[in-house]
């Protein structure tokens, strides 16, 4: 189970995307509105993972990302939410350390692929934690 | 041996241009300090004959001259004109010549005057003068002769020398230097067995640079000898190796060969295309087959980005720069996500492609691609079927619908010129035939018939233009004639014949009534009934069933709105509940009511579009995520009231409002002054629309208009209650007296 952090100026897509985590397994440890709020809350509560939506008033997604990865050195797992038409941000802010993206309408099947690509335990669908030789099963 | 010779006479010149430059340089140097000398000393002489003259002979000569002895006088000036550098002699009596001797010289000389003075009787007595001339000429001829016999003995002494020097030098070193320079130039492998012997005695106690240097080169040769013996050997060695070596690298490449071949072929009917290229973008020599098939011939050295955009510089700019941002990315997972960006499916010449881009280990980048094209035809095939489908459902389905709908659209393609009515303004007529378009196009979209639908949507959209246009009515009957309405139904209809077969089209399920003899027929029933009263029960039953052919019942017209309205908020992304009309069941509307229960479309897409939120929405707003949409009518004596209410967002005053005096339809100050009711009523005002984006579904501002155009013929009114985020109900209220 993760303790993630969600970040979106959308309330719907904040409900949403606690939605999706309920289900796949995480707990939402705190939702900010925006960049400043997100890195105090990231400084408060170290989460194993946020979810951070590029556009929004005040700090945006890239910036808040930039601080969050000088503060944790690189270590922080952040995962930009995205829309058509912004290849050029994602690509940005992946090479300042995040370690995904979704692009927008989210789903379920998004955000755990994309979950499943940072932590590869949490790649099968029903949230069981796979030992070494399941995971071959499943590789090979 | 000629390169011998003329280094050697080289060195000889050297050595004689050395030996002769010092020697003269230190000959003159010594030459110069000793003629100086001598001359200095000539000179002094000559300067001191006047002195001995001044010591010695004046006394003497001033004796002679007083006692006038010219013969005396004569012999003393003789003797001495003999003194060294004197050339002149004069004596002098009060500035006149007395005596002369020698020759007077005119230039190169130095004079002086001497006084013959006499002592008498203790004065001293001036008789006259001597007038000395000195030469120096002679002095300077002695000097050039003694610098020219100087130079002639140097020269013969140095040059002797000289000789001697390089006898000396050759037999002892030049001979030698050049037999051995003989000897190393003709130093060669084959002959190494030959020593350098020197034309010289050999003493081995006194051995000489020569001989060691003689020796050395003799060691040299030695050396070189076991070093070549030795060569010899490992040659021979590996030489025998090199064979073994061809041998194994021959059988190894012809079963690389084998493999590539193997692995080329398998690329190659793989029917996908592999290629590769570096940071330049332009390909690699090596590909397979597919990516000729798909991207053209001769890919070698060809830019890569430039035949998968043809040649779309931001496509192509984006599309480097991510390539490159991948590979210098040392995470491999963020690597994997910046290639994740690029397009995984492109349209190249018109062939649809998917491609996959790997990053290789030596810096290169690599491209898998898929034509997809077949797959991609498919699934637009299957979406096709699946729409002609539903339109094939739908219209089986609702049958009635589609009979009345068809039969109505071919009416009104009879009709259409006669809506023109010269009387009315060219835009008012456009107005309405817009409305009535837009009618059709909703109930042909319930429907699905697409095709029809996007017909009817180019011609709304061309009369839109129209408006704009300000042309006159003749021009809108144009217009119209070029619309070809009649046939804005076939593709669909043909595709309804194909699956249904040409008999669904004619032969309807119901037999079609002349509405005339209906008419005939009731009135006969009525006339029947009011000259024997003793029917009059089963009259009315007849009355009533004849009524039901020539009406129908409220609750079937409406009962088409709640399917549609599912369909609609599916397609918004948005979801309701399913309802019911309710209300009396066996409620029989007069024809008239028809095109106006038709065109209540148009409020339950409104509702649909602007009423119910979507779901996100919906949750932020803390409401149900399922929206309601109600719809339920009551008669009463004389009204008939339909109700149609949503739980959606509600009408936005403010944006309502701001509308209204945007599009000028009411001037601010009178704005305040209007009731909520009568402000919320300008939503059935033609041209106007609250929502921004104009949709497939509403937006375009006459769909409520048309609905008010309808109620006003029924002298119905129609009532808005809304509530921000609660929702919005219309109540219509229709006289049924008078109907």
């Amino acid at each position: 189970m993760l303790n993630v952090l969600v970040v979106d100026d959308s309330l719907a897509i904040r409900i949403k995307m606690k939605g999706f985590l309920k289900k796949l397994g995480h707990d939402i440890v705190r939702e900010a509105k925006e960049g400043k709020e997100a890195i105090q809350l990231y400084k408060e509560y170290a989460p194993d993972l946020i979810t951070m939506d590029i556009s929004m008033p005040g700090m945006n997604g890239v910036d808040a990302l930039k601080e969050i990865m000088e503060i944790s050195n690189r270590e922080a797992n952040v995962i930009m939410i995205t829309a058509n038409g912004q290849d050029g941000i994602v690509k940005d802010a992946l090479k300042l350390g995040a370690k995904g993206y979704i692009l927008k309408p989210i789903s379920k099947e998004k955000l755990q692929d994309s979950i499943g690509q940072i932590f590869p335990e949490y790649f099968c669908s029903d949230n069981v934690l796979l030992d070494d030789n399941d995971l071959d099963d499943i590789f090979v | 041996m000629e390169l011998g010779n003329i280094s050697s006479k080289r060195l000889t010149l050297k050595l004689i241009i050395y030996i002769f430059t010092f020697s003269v340089f230190f000959t003159l140097l010594q030459s110069g300090i000793d003629l100086k000398q001598e001359y200095d000393n000539k000179i002094k002489e000559i300067n001191n004959s006047v002195k001995i003259i001044e010591d010695n002979y004046l006394l003497k000569l001033s004796l002679t001259f007083w006692s006038m002895d010219n013969t005396a006088l004569q012999l003393e000036l003789n003797s001495l004109i003999k003194l060294p550098g004197v050339a002149y002699l004069e004596v002098l009596e009060e500035e006149k010549s007395y005596i002369t001797i020698g020759e007077r010289l005119t230039h190169d000389f130095k004079e002086k005057y001497l006084n013959l003075n006499y002592n008498h009787m203790n004065s001293v007595v001036n008789m006259g003068k001597l007038y000395i001339q000195l030469s120096y000429t002679k002095v300077e001829e002695d000097i050039i002769a003694d610098i020219i016999s100087i130079i002639i003995k140097e020269f013969i002494k140095y040059f002797a020398l000289t000789l001697i020097l390089l006898f000396v030098v050759h037999q002892l070193i030049m001979r030698h230097l050049i037999h051995m320079a003989e000897f190393v130039r003709g130093f060669q492998v084959r002959n190494l067995n030959d020593p350098l012997i020197l034309d010289k005695k050999l003493n081995k106690k006194k051995l000489d640079v020569i001989d060691d240097v003689s020796m050395a080169i003799n060691q040299m040769r030695n050396k070189l000898l076991v070093f070549i013996n030795q060569k010899e050997e490992v040659q021979k060695e590996l030489k025998e190796l090199n064979q073994t070596l061809e041998q194994k690298v021959k059988k190894r490449t012809t079963d690389l060969t084998l493999k590539t071949n193997r692995i080329t072929d398998l690329l190659n009917n793989a029917a996908q295309g592999f290629l590769s290229f570096e940071k330049d973008f332009l390909v690699d020599d090596e590909y397979s087959v597919e990516c000729e098939n798909l991207l053209g011939k001769d890919l070698k050295g060809k830019d890569i980005t430039n035949l998968l955009f043809d040649g779309k510089s931001d496509k192509i700019d984006f599309f480097k720069e991510t390539m490159i941002d991948a590979l210098n990315e040392e995470n491999t997972l963020t690597s994997s996500l910046i290639l994740s960006l690029l397009p995984s499916e492109l349209i190249i010449n018109k062939r649809a492609v998917s491609i996959d881009y790997k990053i290789l280990s030596n810096n290169k980048f690599m491209m898998i691609l898929t034509n997809i094209t077949d797959k991609k035809k498919l699934q637009i095939k299957i979406k096709r079927e699946q729409l002609i489908l539903k339109m094939i459902v739908s219209i089986v389905s609702d049958s009635v619908q589609f009979y009345e709908t068809k039969q109505n659209f071919e009416e009104f393609c009879q009709d259409s010129l006669l809506y023109i009515n010269s009387k009315n303004t060219s835009a008012v007529n456009a107005n309405t035939i817009h409305a009535l378009f837009h009618t059709f196009k909703g109930l042909f979209a319930q429907l699905y018939m697409r095709d029809t639908v996007k017909r009817l949507h180019d011609f709304e959209s061309k009369i839109t233009d129209f408006i704009e246009s300000k042309k006159d009515n003749n021009d809108l009957k144009n217009l119209i004639d070029s619309f070809d309405l009649i046939n804005s139904m076939n593709e669909d209809l043909k595709i309804v014949a194909q699956t249904l077969g040409e008999k669904f089209l004619t032969e309807h399920n119901h037999i079609k009534i002349d509405e005339a003899l209906i008419n005939k027929l009731e009135n006969k029933i009525v006339l029947f009934c009011s000259l024997d009263n003793k029917q009059n029960e089963e009259c009315k039953e007849i009355l009533n069933d004849i009524k039901k052919i020539k009406n129908k019942s409220l609750q079937y017209y409406l009962s088409i709105y709640p399917k549609l309205c599912q369909q609609l908020c599916l397609s918004l992304n948005k979801s309701i509940y399913p309802f019911e009309i309710s209300g009396e069941r066996g409620f029989f509307v007069p024809d008239n009511f028809k095109p106006f229960i038709n065109s209540l479309i148009h409020v339950f897409r409104n509702s649909c579009d602007h009423g119910i939120e979507t779901k996100e929405c919906r949750l932020a707003l803390q409401k149900d995520e399922i929206g309601t949409i109600h719809c339920d009518f009551k008669k009463t004596k004389d009204t008939l009231t339909i109700v149609i209410s949503d739980d959606g967002k509600g009408l936005d005053m403010t944006s309502l409002k701001s509308k209204i005096v945007r599009n000028s339809l009411v001037s601010q100050e009178k704005l305040n002054k209007l009731s909520t009711s009568e402000i919320q009523n300008y939503i059935f005002d033609s041209n106007f629309s609250t929502n921004e984006n104009i949709t497939h579904i509403s937006g375009r501002g006459v769909g409520l208009a048309s609905v008010k155009t309808e109620l006003d013929k029924l002298n119905g009114i129609v009532e808005v209650k809304s509530e921000v985020n609660k929702g919005t109900s219309f109540i219509f209220m229709l006289p049924m007296k008078n109907n």
